[in-house]
């Protein structure tokens, strides 16, 4: 029971420390995430290209990339953006991706 | 008494890291085949547009470079789009790219994005177009392919480790299935 305890414990203190890799979501699971979600609508028509820029953290402590949606669009040279969505993984808190999605033309 | 301790220490926290493992390792190999995470799909008013995240794993075999790529394809033109990034050091002008797998060789010419610097190399963003039937015996090959990309000065080869191959391969097939298996009337 004693070793029980200590073993929550453990995996709680890792999970709700401020160590933690978590990405802004509309629903956060604390063991795992794996979720879509809209960000932008605009008026233009049609979208033939998507373009995607991505971040990255590592347990809370290192966070890297360049997730605009300027550098999405740039990335398949679109010009006019339709819609933006987000994609927000994250495993047990220890590694966590954003990924933004620009379609357009 | 002390020792008794010392090793259900131990125990509870190899069980920990046990746990951490057998976690870790069921989200990111054995739900491989899961597909939902590497794909989005949008519904247009003339067809359904696919994209495929991307996928890391080619490295240079002669240098530091490395490829990314991503794909896209429209049910409307029937053909998928390729970018691919390439980091590298060196000062490149890429023509073409040719990408030998099984038996067979298919050549393609490279049509500029961007090129920006990428912390100390360079971001060369390029795009191809192919056909589905071509994408699909890509990823249908027995062993990684190899891509050669021809610049101006050099050839760069690249090439991927089977592991990493096999995962992707399975991964863009599910899909290219699912593209199908909508298409059919």
């Amino acid at each position: 029971m004693k070793k029980l305890i200590v073993l929550v414990a453990i995996v709680a203190l890792f999970l709700f420390s401020s160590c933690a890799a978590y990405v802004a979501s509309p629903a956060l699971g604390a063991l795992y995430t794996d979720v879509k979600y809209p960000m932008a609508v605009t008026s233009n028509a049609n979208s033939a290209k998507v373009g995607s820029a991505e971040v990255t953290s590592i347990l809370g402590i290192v966070a890297t990339g360049d997730a605009s949606i300027d550098a999405a669009a740039k990335s398949a040279g679109i010009t006019k953006i339709h819609h933006v969505d987000v994609h927000a993984t994250s495993i047990l808190g220890i590694f966590a991706t954003y990924t933004v999605l620009v379609y357009g033309e | 008494m002390a020792n008794n301790k010392i090793t259900g220490g131990r125990t509870v926290l190899l069980s920990f890291f046990a746990f951490l493992f057998l976690f870790v390792s069921h989200t990111s190999v054995g739900l491989s085949q899961k597909i939902t995470k590497h794909y989005a799909s949008s519904i247009q008013e003339n067809g359904v547009l696919y994209y495929v995240f991307p996928f890391e794993g080619f490295k240079e075999v002669d240098g530091k470079g490395e490829m990314t790529y991503d794909i896209t394809y429209h049910t409307a033109n029937d053909s998928a789009v390729v970018h691919i990034s390439l980091y590298s050091p060196k000062n490149l002008g890429l023509q073409s790219a040719i990408i030998n797998y099984d038996t067979l060789r298919l050549i393609t010419k490279l049509q500029k994005v961007l090129v920006e610097s990428y912390k100390k190399d360079w971001h060369y963003r390029y795009k191809f177009k192919l056909t589905l039937s071509d994408l699909n015996s890509i990823f249908n090959a027995t062993v990684p392919p190899v891509i050669n990309i021809t610049a101006d000065s050099e050839n760069i080869k690249l090439h991927i480790r089977n592991r990493k191959w096999r995962k992707q391969s399975d991964i863009v097939r599910k899909i290219i299935n699912l593209i199908k298996l909508n298409n059919e009337e």
